[in-house]
């Protein structure tokens, strides 16, 4: 996003993952292990504490103000069962025929907000809207499912509101569609234009139409060769060190071995769109057999 | 009730630890201090669940806990929790892992280390944590108003001593919402 992030140790997207891992974990279990009431362990320096309550009294308060102004018109059904529809801030969930139709009012939201939106309605739903190179906008990037498809055979699909609207246009907003009776657990990623120099989380390549490098074949030719069309196309490149898999079948990325100097003779196997203006070329530096991205049938279809 | 407490820390704790273990490890030199933060912030946030905000808002909450927890721990105040071996394990890979500063962004680092603290950490909450101006004003529990301008006077600041460093400010974007 800027020099100042280089500076930075980590991102938070490097740490992905982190929280489910044996450290935090083991951290987690210690702390909830202490008996919560016991206030006055937080240190023998009482000022210390008091200080600490002043500030969170202060959170504390702007916060309710928040939520209180965030719900709108939840319409509960009845005391037994979920709403049928819902909004926040961020999202607003109606029932709609067959599916409950999600419309994301505020695609920068905490993702909390939807999660509590589908959660509102009974629907199991975790929901991430992530910037997206703009082939990819208003599409689900990723999504992780378990039980069954709903009796219509459907479980979530991405839309707009209203129908067939282009994004960017006034009054367009991304939707997703979950089927009524759907009752398993998703997560989804969902794709949104980013912000000025804002990092693409998705995987999209660059070689596909309407990205960067659009009409142009990038893999099996050297990083020379590369670097000289992304140039005469005015964009920058960053680079992907990737190891392949034995055979060549798939490949993987080590964080460590990402320091080496990539030469002009290094092989290019893969281009993705890194960020506006800016492709990541997913390297190598022996000329392999095989595409260890594509294997050997890649066919640009779009 | 007690059931309902550790359900909630759970999925605050879930959503909440990478954004704080990345708040602590781009603040501090080592693993160790590191590990201190952020088990002294949740330690805290376990403690403190009656005041903790719900969803979204926990995040900017803990940004505020920590930024406490780290001046303390700079203070020399801090008492060292007894934090397990995994976590100490963790963060000593992730230390070991993360890359190092590049030769090119020196001057840049050495300008933002000439920085009072206050500033370093106003113009860090925008570019590494990625905060506008309001969740900035709960974080540091002041007023919008209150981060516009000593934002504003911190970038200017910033932009002095680039260029006095040399370094071309055209460049350097801190965007902010």
């Amino acid at each position: 996003m800027n020099n100042l992030q280089h500076l930075a140790r980590v991102r938070d997207e490097d740490l992905a993952g982190q929280a489910s891992g044996a450290g935090a974990r083991a951290l987690l279990a210690s702390i909830t292990s202490e008996e919560p009431a016991a206030e006055s362990a937080i240190g023998p320096a009482r000022r210390r504490t008091s200080r600490w309550r002043t500030r969170l009294v202060v959170g504390a308060v702007a916060v309710t103000g928040l939520a209180a102004a965030a719900v709108i018109a939840p319409a509960v059904l009845g005391p037994r069962g979920p709403a049928t529809s819902y909004a926040n801030s961020a999202i607003d969930i109606e029932l709609r025929g067959d599916m409950y139709v999600a419309t994301i009012k505020d695609p920068f939201a905490d993702y909390a907000k939807y999660t509590e939106g589908f959660k509102a309605v009974g629907l199991n739903v975790n929901l991430e809207v992530v910037p997206v190179s703009p082939t990819q906008v208003g599409q689900i990037t990723g999504m992780r499912l378990s039980g069954p498809l709903a009796d219509n055979g459907e479980s979530i699909t991405n839309g707009t509101s209203p129908e067939g609207c282009a994004f960017g246009s006034a009054g367009c907003a991304m939707t997703v569609e979950v089927a009524r009776g759907w009752t398993g657990w998703a997560s989804v990623r969902l794709g949104r234009a980013a912000r000025p120099g804002e990092r693409y989380q998705n995987w999209r390549s660059a070689m596909k139409k309407g990205e960067m490098l659009a009409g142009y074949r990038a893999d099996g030719k050297t990083v020379g060769e590369v670097m000289a069309e992304v140039r005469r196309r005015g964009l920058e490149a960053v680079f992907q060190i990737i190891t392949p898999a034995p055979d060549n079948d798939g490949y993987g990325v080590d964080p460590k071995q990402q320091s080496a100097k990539v030469g002009d003779d290094w092989m290019v196997w893969e281009v993705q769109s890194e960020k506006a203006g800016v492709v990541r070329l997913m390297v190598t530096k022996e000329r392999l057999p095989k595409n260890p991205v594509y294997g050997d049938t890649k066919i640009l279809d779009e | 009730m007690d059931d309902d407490r550790r359900t909630r820390f759970e999925a605050v704790y879930q959503q909440t630890y990478e954004h704080i273990l990345g708040y602590a490890m781009r603040r501090c030199d080592s693993p160790e201090d590191a590990a201190d933060v952020v088990a002294e912030t949740f330690a805290i946030a376990w403690r403190r669940m009656d005041v903790l905000p719900p969803g979204g808002a926990s995040r900017l909450w803990l940004y505020g806990v920590a930024r406490n927890v780290l001046a303390n721990h700079r203070r020399g105040q801090a008492r060292h929790r007894n934090h397990s071996m995994e976590l100490d394990a963790d963060l000593a890979d992730l230390y070991a892992h993360s890359p190092e500063t590049s030769v090119e962004l020196g001057a840049i680092a050495r300008a933002f280390e000439q920085l009072s603290e206050d500033d370093r950490e106003l113009i860090s909450l925008v570019a590494w944590e990625g905060l506008d101006r309001a969740q900035i004003a709960t974080v540091l529990g002041c007023s919008r108003n209150a981060v516009r301008i000593r934002l504003h006077r911190a970038r200017k600041r910033f932009s002095k001593a680039l260029a006095a460093a040399g370094v071309t400010v055209n460049h350097l974007i801190m965007e902010s919402a």
